[in-house]
C-alpha cells in the first residue's frame, strides 16, 4: 500500500470546505453535489485503505514529520498511524459520511443556510478523518478540539431558534469539561513519559511496556489516564457529562446522524481503544471506564423510556449504546468496543436517518403526534425496523453480535470479579430497556392512528434519502459477516463464537422489551398510570433526573458566584487602585485649576518665586543636608 | 569691589525689568521691560568676561545684543497681530491658550 495516499483522505473534504465556504453563496444546492463528490473520493481511498489492512491484518505503519522540537525535551511532529483500528474507523467515518450527505441532498433541499451546512459537515469529516489517522496525542488534540467546533456550529445551525443556540453552546461548554481533563492528562502524560517524540503513540506503547513502574508512578499513570477518560467521558457523553447529547438534537437530523451517533461521539471510544496498551497497566482506570460505562448505559435507557421526542429516544440510546462501548473498554477488549462501534454506527445511523425520513414527512418531532405511517411510508418503516431490531439485539442482525460479544466479555470479567458481575446484570437489564424504548419509538411512529399530522401530504422521502437508508439496513443487517473474515477478528482479537446462554439471556429479553412495548404502544398511546409510584418514577425520567436543574443551579449559584466574587476583586480592588491614581491626579489637578487663570503676569509671579525659593533652598538650606554648598 | 557696584547695577537693572513686566499692561512695555532684564544678563557676561580676562564672554554678550533683536522683532510682530485681531494692546486680554 501507498500510505502517502492516505494524506489525500482528509484533503479532499478540506478542498470541499475551501470552495463551499468560499463559493457556497453563488453555487446554492450545487455546494451538496461538490461536498458529495470530495467525500466519495475520500471514501474510495478510505474502502483501498481498508481492503489493504484487511488483506495484511498486523498491519502497522507510522508515517510522520517533525513539527518543531524544543531544546531539552520532545519533539513534536505531525503524523499518520495507519493500523487496523485506524482503517476499520476510517471506513466508518466516510461511508457515513458519504451516505448523510447524499441523503442531505434530499433533507436539507431548499435550506436557506445550505452553503454554511455543507462548508461545514464537509469540514467535520475531514477533521473527523485527521483526528482518526493522528498518531500522536497533541495532534489528536487538535482535531479533538476541531470536531468539537464543527459539533458546535452544526449543532447551532439553526441559530435563530434560541434551542438550537442554547444547546450548542452546552454542548460546548460541557464537551469543554472533558476537554480541560484530557488536556490536563496529556500534560501529565508528556512528562511522565520522556519519549523522544511527545506523546507519540506507538513510543507510549513501548515505554509503558519497557518501563517497570513504581507505585507511585502508576498512580501518576492512573492519574493521567482517568484525565484522558474524562476527555473521553466529555465527547461521548458518559455520565456525569451526558446531558448536551440530548440537547444537541435541535441540529439537523442529518447532523445527529453522522456527528451525535456514528462518527464524532464515537471519537471517545477510539480515543480510549488508542490508550489501551497503557491502561493494562492502570486496573482503576480501567475498573472506572466499566463503572461509567455500565452505569451510562442502564441510566441514559432509563431516561429513553419515557421521551417524547423521536430523535431524543435516539440520543438516549447513543449515549447508551456508547456506555456498552466504555463497558467493553474497561473490561479489557478493544475489540468488542471496536466492533460494537462499527455496528451501532451503521445501525445507529440508519435509525437517525429514518426518523429524519420520518421527520422530513410529518414536519413534527413529537411521538404522539405521528402514528399509523407504516401504511404511507414503507421503504422507511422498514428500515427502521431493521435498524431498531438490530439495536434491540435479535440474530442475525449484527447488533446482536457486536452486544452479544460485549456482554460475553463483561461476563468472562465477572467470573472472577463481583463488579464486573454487577455491571454485566446492568447491561443485561439494559437490553430489556433498549428493545422497549426502540419498540415504543417503532410503535408509536408507524403503527396505530394518526395522531394529528397532516395526512395528505404524507407520502415516501425522495430517492436520494431511500438509498442512503437501505445502504444502512444492509450494513446494520450484515455487517456481522465482517468476522467471518479471518483477517478482520484477527485486527479486533475476537472471533464470532456463540456464548448459547449468554446469547438466550440476551435474545430472550430483547424479545420480552418488544413484546411488552407492542402490548403498550401498538394500538396508539396507552391511558396515563394511576399509580402514584408510577406516575412518580415516570416523572422522574421525563425530568431526566434534574440533571439540567442540578446543573443549572450549580452553574448560576456556584460557578457565576465565584465569577461574580472574582469579578467584584477586578473592578473594587484592581481597577479601584488603577482609578484611584487616576482620580488623585484629576484632583490634584482640579484643585491647582484656579491658580492658572492664563495671565501672562501671574505666571511670570509663579516663576519667579518658583526660582527664588529654588535659590532659597539651594542656598541655605542644602548645606545643612549634604553638607555642600553651591 | 569694582565688580560688586557693576553686578549690583545689573541687579538693580534686573529688578526693574521684573518689575516692569510684572506692573504694565501694555504689551510694548511688557517686551521693553524683557528687553531690559535681556540686557541685564548682557551686562553680567560683560563684567565677568572683564573679571576673568577671558573674551569670550564678550563674544557671547555680541551674540545676545543680536538674539536681543531678533526676539524684538518677533515681540512686536505678535503686538502688531495682536492689535488686529483683538483691538488692544492689553496684555490681560490673552487668555484663550488657557485649557
Amino acid at each position: 500500500m501507498d500510505t502517502l495516499l492516505f494524506v489525500l483522505i482528509p484533503v479532499f473534504p478540506i478542498i470541499a470546505f475551501l470552495v463551499i465556504a468560499f463559493l457556497g453563496n453563488s453555487m446554492k444546492e450545487s455546494g451538496g453535489y461538490v461536498a458529495l463528490v470530495m467525500e466519495l473520493i475520500s471514501f474510495i481511498i478510505s474502502i483501498y485503505m481498508f481492503v489493504g489492512v484487511l488483506t495484511v491484518p498486523s498491519y502497522s505503519v507510522d508515517k510522520y514529520m517533525i513539527w518543531f522540537s524544543l531544546s531539552h525535551g520532545p519533539t513534536f511532529e505531525i503524523g499518520m498511524l495507519i493500523d487496523g483500528f485506524t482503517a476499520i474507523m476510517i471506513f466508518i467515518v466516510n461511508l457515513v459520511g458519504f451516505l448523510v450527505i447524499l441523503y442531505s441532498l434530499g433533507y436539507m433541499h431548499a435550506d436557506p443556510g445550505l452553503a454554511r451546512y455543507y462548508a461545514e459537515i464537509s469540514l467535520f469529516i475531514a477533521v473527523m478523518n485527521g483526528l482518526v489517522l493522528s498518531d500522536n496525542l497533541f495532534e489528536l488534540f487538535i482535531f479533538w478540539e476541531l470536531v468539537g467546533l464543527c459539533s458546535y456550529l452544526l449543532i447551532g445551525f439553526w441559530y435563530r431558534k434560541p434551542e438550537a443556540a442554547k444547546a450548542a453552546k452546552k454542548a460546548f461548554l460541557v464537551t469543554r469539561v472533558g476537554d480541560v481533563m484530557l488536556l490536563f492528562g496529556m500534560i501529565i502524560l508528556l512528562y511522565q513519559s520522556h519519549t523522544p517524540l511527545a506523546l507519540n503513540f506507538n513510543q507510549l506503547y513501548s515505554w509503558a511496556a519497557t518501563s517497570k513502574f513504581s507505585s507511585a508512578e502508576l498512580t501518576t499513570l492512573t492519574a493521567a489516564t482517568f484525565l484522558v477518560f474524562g476527555g473521553a467521558m466529555g465527547k461521548s457523553a458518559q455520565f456525569p457529562l451526558h446531558v448536551w447529547l440530548p440537547d444537541a438534537m435541535e441540529g439537523p437530523t442529518t447532523v445527529s446522524a453522522l456527528i451525535h451517533a456514528a462518527t464524532m461521539v464515537k471519537a471517545g471510544v477510539f480515543l480510549i481503544v488508542r490508550m489501551m496498551p497503557l491502561l493494562q497497566y492502570t486496573p482503576a482506570t480501567e475498573l472506572i471506564i466499566a463503572v461509567i460505562g455500565g452505569f451510562t448505559a442502564f441510566f441514559a435507557a432509563t431516561m429513553g423510556l419515557v421521551a417524547p421526542d423521536i430523535k431524543r429516544v435516539l440520543a438516549y440510546s447513543t449515549i447508551s449504546q456508547l456506555g456498552y462501548m466504555f463497558l467493553a473498554l474497561g473490561a479489557g477488549s478493544a475489540g468488542a468496543a471496536m466492533y460494537h462501534l462499527m455496528s451501532h454506527a451503521f445501525f445507529k445511523a440508519l435509525l437517525f436517518l429514518a426518523a429524519g425520513s420520518v421527520i422530513h414527512a410529518v414536519n413534527t418531532q413529537d411521538l404522539h403526534k405521528m402514528g399509523g405511517l407504516f401504511t404511507k411510508m414503507k421503504i422507511t418503516a422498514v428500515t427502521m425496523l431493521i435498524g431498531g431490531l438490530s439495536l434491540s439485539g435479535i440474530p442475525p442482525f449484527s447488533g446482536f453480535f457486536s452486544k452479544d460479544l460485549i456482554l460475553d466479555v463483561v461476563l468472562q470479567k465477572g467470573l472472577n470479579n463481583p463488579v464486573y458481575m454487577v455491571l454485566y446484570i446492568l447491561a443485561v437489564l439494559t437490553v430489556l430497556l433498549t428493545a422497549f424504548y426502540m419498540f415504543r419509538l417503532w410503535f408509536l411512529a408507524f403503527m396505530g392512528k394518526p395522531r394529528g399530522y397532516d395526512e395528505k401530504h404524507v407520502h415516501e422521502s425522495p430517492g436520494v434519502m431511500v438509498v442512503p437508508l437501505i445502504i444502512l439496513a444492509i450494513f446494520a443487517t450484515f455487517s456481522w459477516m465482517f468476522l467471518l473474515l479471518p483477517s478482520f477478528s484477527q485486527i479486533l482479537g475476537i472471533s464470532l463464537s456463540l456464548n448459547i446462554p449468554t446469547m438466550l439471556i440476551g435474545v430472550s429479553l430483547g424479545l420480552v422489551g418488544i413484546y411488552v412495548s407492542y402490548m403498550l404502544y401498538s394500538a396508539g398511546i396507552p391511558k396515563k398510570f394511576t399509580s402514584v409510584v408510577m406516575k412518580q418514577i415516570h416523572n422522574i425520567l421525563y425530568r431526566k433526573y434534574w440533571f439540567d436543574e442540578v446543573y443549572g443551579a450549580f452553574s448560576i449559584y456556584i460557578i457565576y458566584g465565584f465569577a461574580k466574587l472574582v469579578s467584584m476583586f477586578d473592578k473594587y480592588i484592581i481597577d479601584g487602585v488603577i482609578d484611584g491614581i487616576a482620580a488623585g491626579g484629576v484632583m490634584l489637578s482640579s484643585s491647582l485649576y484656579p491658580i492658572g487663570k492664563g495671565l501672562v503676569k501671574n505666571y511670570v509671579t509663579l516663576i519667579i518665586s518658583g526660582l527664588i525659593i529654588t535659590f532659597i533652598l539651594l542656598i541655605y538650606v542644602s548645606p545643612f543636608l549634604y553638607g555642600g554648598g553651591i | 569691589m569694582n565688580e560688586v557696584v557693576l553686578l549690583s547695577l545689573s541687579g538693580i537693572l534686573l529688578g526693574l525689568g521684573l518689575y516692569g513686566v510684572l506692573t504694565k499692561k501694555n504689551i510694548i512695555l511688557t517686551i521693553a521691560s524683557i528687553e531690559i532684564m535681556i540686557n541685564s544678563a548682557i551686562f553680567n557676561f560683560i563684567i565677568f568676561s572683564s573679571y576673568n580676562n577671558n573674551p569670550a564672554g564678550d563674544v557671547v554678550a555680541l551674540f545676545f545684543i543680536a538674539l536681543a533683536a531678533s526676539e524684538v522683532a518677533v515681540g512686536l510682530a505678535l503686538a502688531l497681530m495682536m492689535f488686529r485681531i483683538k483691538k488692544t494692546l492689553n496684555i490681560d486680554v490673552m487668555n484663550s491658550l488657557r485649557w
